[in-house]
């Protein structure tokens, strides 16, 4: 394995976890903050949240299969299992985007309240994660297709499934911190 | 025995547990009779537990030889994440307070 790249992406993440975790922070000091607007539990509708959590919980898993197939150097598996992530991602992005879409539609955009601001931003800044993610998955699936196995390109893949793991987990975060939190309190 | 299909079913199995179980605890809180602080703190720890799993039976963290840079760069971001998230929090929430009449 191709260490120092591996750790230096290790790196990056965790960088990109004190990201996630200032807007988290935000989020958390102004969630009570609507301006009059609407609020958390007004807002969030479970079913959608619940849909996006399997969906996105199903494509770590694909992923996680993909990455098997990678090391069993089996490339036919490995395409169909991260096209299946691919798939997953992007049904997650849509359900996202339709969610974002109805709440601005109902005069609910982050001009709203500050409240707002702080949600669209946290939820935000994780769908263009995975947008990234998927764009990165498409290469790697052609680069599988054309290109054969060697060191530095199973490395490579490792580090995307690595990345898609991880926005699996910021969401998880996401989903508790934001929507339960929201729900209940 | 961590780069096998068993090690990723069971973090499959375990990750819908612990989110059925999220779930659960927010559509019927009061399922176990348990204060809504609580009930919040669960759902967290859970969140805590999907993160280790994810970690173990995907990324199979644990199977990981040679030297523990990764861990120790973990933790620093772990104490500076700390640092930031809990204190904003209690900062902020006490700021509220005091400029309040009372």
């Amino acid at each position: 394995m191709d260490d120092t790249k591996v750790f230096g992406f290790w790196i990056y993440l965790m960088t990109d976890l004190v990201i996630f975790s200032v807007l988290f922070a935000t989020y958390v000091v102004l969630r009570n903050s609507t301006f009059g607007g609407p609020s958390a539990s007004e807002l969030f509708e479970l079913p959608t949240v619940f849909a996006e959590t399997l969906i996105l919980l199903t494509s770590s898993f694909t992923c996680s299969l993909a990455t098997l197939a990678v090391h069993r150097e089996q490339k036919k598996p490995a395409i169909y299992w991260f096209a299946a992530t691919f798939v997953l991602g992007t049904a997650f992005l849509y359900l996202e985007i339709t969610e974002f879409s109805q709440f601005i539609s109902h005069g609910a955009g982050p001009q709203r309240s500050a409240f707002l601001s702080s949600f669209f931003i946290l939820v935000g800044t994780h769908g263009f994660h995975i947008s990234l993610g998927l764009l990165w998955m498409l290469v790697a699936m052609f680069r599988i297709g054309f290109r054969p196995f060697v060191i530095s390109s199973v490395s490579r893949i490792m580090r995307m499934a690595f990345f898609w793991h991880f926005l699996d987990v910021v969401w998880i975060f996401i989903f508790s911190v934001v929507y339960a939190m929201g729900l209940l309190l | 025995m961590y780069n096998t299909l068993t090690s990723r079913v069971i973090g499959f199995v375990a990750s819908l547990v612990l989110t059925f179980t999220a779930f659960l605890l927010v559509v019927r809180p009061y399922l176990f009779h348990l204060e809504i602080d609580v009930v919040v703190m669960i759902i967290l720890i859970l969140a805590v537990l999907q993160g280790m799993a994810q970690a173990i039976f995907f990324l199979h963290v644990l199977s990981e030889r040679g030297t523990r840079w990764n861990l120790f760069v973990f933790a620093s971001t772990i104490s500076i994440i700390v640092v930031i998230v809990v204190f904003s929090i209690w900062i902020m929430n006490h700021l509220n307070y005091n400029m309040m009449h009372h």
